[in-house]
């Protein structure tokens, strides 16, 4: 270091570039190794590469994996149907439901995602019955295949909420009165008028009417003095949960495990109108630099290595039936697994064609 | 003697009023700061009230985090050649706009666009852009060029009064005793413009250091510190958070203190 003639500390040229150097060297260095051994770009839920299921994938495909960071899956799909998406990764996992028109495109050759080559995925056998229907194919011709699902519930805090409370069957739990003033709703139109939609008897919430939407508005709004906050992100209601300010809150997986790995007392509500369910699938992008390290990588996922502890270090579940091969029959059924067996009750999170009026619903909820 | 006497009371209300409202603005201002300097002191397993402990546990989790020093590396890697290429360029339009040339108005005005485009749209037209010329997401290719597109203006607004203030009879003068231009530049423009330079270098790395909404557009699989905070605070419960924030405020505070008082020196100085 020297003084600059007008009493400014400065950097030497040469110190500038050996820290300059230096610096770059340690930045690079995961870089470099990631270059040598070969490595995939995959746009995927950052959650199902928790330790240990990084260091598994890679070592099954011989290839460091680089994730970018997951919004969600329309911000998914949008990044693969924008120009350049189609190179942009080698492979990408998202929500099923959502995600299966656009891929596919319009028509045949119209596809923004590669064939896959079953040949190359043996543990495909391994898929359960269950998501058998979610195998995404056109003209005999396999494009998405499932890898992993979840579903949302309410998480209550057993201090608080007994079990043997019988809102703790239901949707209910985080609309009716008992417990008002603890109650954390999730700021999503689809999710939360699904959840309400279940709860006040639509058998098929995904295709509510105007006057459907109005009810489950003005139902919302009704309950709403009910709720202490309509939180944003997992973390936000993790910590509403764990600090005690609500009992009770409509939940993503993530939140129960992170809870749970804290040590807190909170279960799951297994309401009786049925917990949404949904289903992630796998696909490799049209222009993938890395199609065949991408088959691996799927191949891999379905696999018992993988499958049998993504749960414990994600929450999420796997569509492989390797997935409950380490766990009893009691902590399958905790952690979900029941669903699978009909010992839950859930009800697939599908996307309304009506979308931007269950926002407007929304938005007239949250302003109410 | 009654009106005197009411005088001096009818002044003390209108200043208790301005005392009360600026002390208002100040708490509005700080108070969430606080809040968080307060919570990454707090030991507790979750991001939020009460308060079960005070300790620096949280700031040594930080420290010890490879995921967050690899952030923080990225992040001042890319601060710095996005500050040095923004204030390259900022310096040589300031100097070119010391001319008359023609659209000078409209050549301005496009210059300071990327500052009145929402930073939603910047980074989806960035992203666009950058796959229509199939550049591969990466920190040294798209993200660089995102955050030099987003300092350039606030590089150029900075350096430009201070260009256009300066003497020219003084390069001038070294030029009738012989100088080349490129001479008068190292020699005479630079050493004098040095302080203006150095705090917009500061002010341009502050800005691509704390850059979030064009950058995750456009990242690919690296994270620069506010695009991982984003991905914690999405996906998991970090209690080492508000300490990873403190650390980073403190650092920009330093920065920004830097550039400030530079450029003070710079202005007293031209």
């Amino acid at each position: 270091m020297n003084s600059g003639r007008d009493g400014i500390t400065a950097l030497s040229r040469r110190n500038l570039l050996q820290l300059a150097g230096g610096a770059g060297f340690v930045a690079m260095t995961p870089r470099l190794a990631r270059a040598q051994a070969g490595n995939i770009d995959v746009l995927v839920p950052n959650a199902i590469l928790n330790a240990p299921l990084r260091g598994i994938l890679e070592k099954a495909i011989g290839a460091k994996v680089a994730d970018a960071p997951f919004q969600s899956t329309t911000d998914s799909v949008s990044r693969l149907m924008s120009p350049g998406g189609t190179s942009r990764y080698d492979m990408m996992i998202s929500q099923t439901e959502f995600s299966k028109t656009p891929i596919l495109g319009s028509g045949e050759g119209k596809e923004k995602v590669l064939p896959l080559d079953l040949a190359k995925i043996p543990n495909l056998a391994k898929l359960s019955e269950t998501f058998r229907p979610d195998v995404i194919a056109r003209n005999d011709k396999t494009y998405m295949i499932p890898i992993f699902w979840g579903f949302d519930a309410v998480v209550y805090n057993k201090d608080v909420i007994p079990e043997t409370d019988e809102l703790t069957k239901t949707w209910g739990m985080i609309f009716e009165d008992k417990y008002a003033g603890k109650i954390a709703w999730f700021d999503t139109a689809h999710q939360m008028l699904m959840a309400a939609g279940l709860y006040l008897g639509k058998k098929k919430p995904e295709t509510m009417t105007t006057a459907e939407l109005k009810e489950v508005g003005d139902f919302l709004i009704s309950k709403k003095k009910n709720v202490r906050t309509i939180y944003t992100s997992f973390a936000q209601c993790t910590s509403l949960l764990a600090s005690g300010e609500v009992a009770c809150a409509y939940s993503p997986i993530p939140v129960r495990v992170d809870l749970e790995k804290s040590g807190k007392n909170v279960a799951t509500a297994w309401c009786k109108e049925g917990v949404l369910s949904f289903s992630t699938g796998a696909y490799i992008p049209k222009d993938a630099k890395k199609p065949a390290i991408a088959l691996a990588a799927i191949d891999a996922m379905l696999a018992e290595d993988y499958a049998s502890k993504l749960t414990a270090a994600s929450g999420y579940l796997s569509c492989s039936t390797a997935g409950t091969a380490a766990l009893s029959k009691e902590e399958a059924l905790r952690l979900g697994y029941g669903i699978l067996e009909g010992a839950t009750a859930h009800y697939p999170l599908r996307f309304p064609p009506n979308i931007s009026q269950w926002v407007e619903v929304w938005a007239r909820v949250k302003s109410a | 003697m009654a009106k005197s006497a009411q005088a001096p009371r009818r002044r003390a209300i209108p200043r208790l009023l301005l005392t009360g409202y600026a002390g208002l603005v100040y708490v509005f201002l700080y108070a969430p700061i606080a809040m968080i300097v307060l919570l990454s002191f707090n030991t507790a397993d979750f991001i939020g009230f009460p308060i079960e402990g005070l300790g620096l546990v949280r700031y040594r989790e930080a420290v010890a985090s490879s995921e967050v020093l690899h952030a923080a590396i990225n992040s001042v890697l890319l601060g710095m050649a996005a500050a040095s290429i923004a204030t390259v360029l900022a310096l040589g339009l300031a100097l070119g706009f010391r001319y008359r040339f023609p659209l000078k108005g409209v050549v301005l005005q496009m210059i300071l666009v990327p500052i009145v485009i929402p930073a939603v749209v910047g980074g989806v037209v960035l992203m666009v852009l950058f796959g229509y010329a199939e550049v591969s997401p990466g920190l040294w290719t798209t993200v660089l060029v995102a955050h030099v597109n987003w300092a350039l203006p606030f590089a150029f607004l900075t350096l430009y009064p201070r260009v256009h203030r300066f003497d020219r009879s003084l390069e001038e003068a070294a030029m009738d005793l012989g100088a080349r231009p490129a001479l008068v530049l190292r020699r005479v423009v630079l050493p004098m413009m040095r302080p203006g330079i150095v705090a917009t270098f500061l002010f341009s790395f502050t800005l691509s250091f704390d850059e979030f909404v064009r950058t995750l557009f456009v990242i690919g699989s690296d994270r620069t510190i506010p695009v991982l905070i984003w991905t914690l605070v999405i996906e998991r419960n970090s209690p080492h958070l508000p300490a990873v924030g403190v650390l980073i405020m403190a650092a920009t505070i330093v920065i920004a203190l830097i550039a400030f008082v530079t450029g003070e020196r710079s202005r007293s100085a031209s």
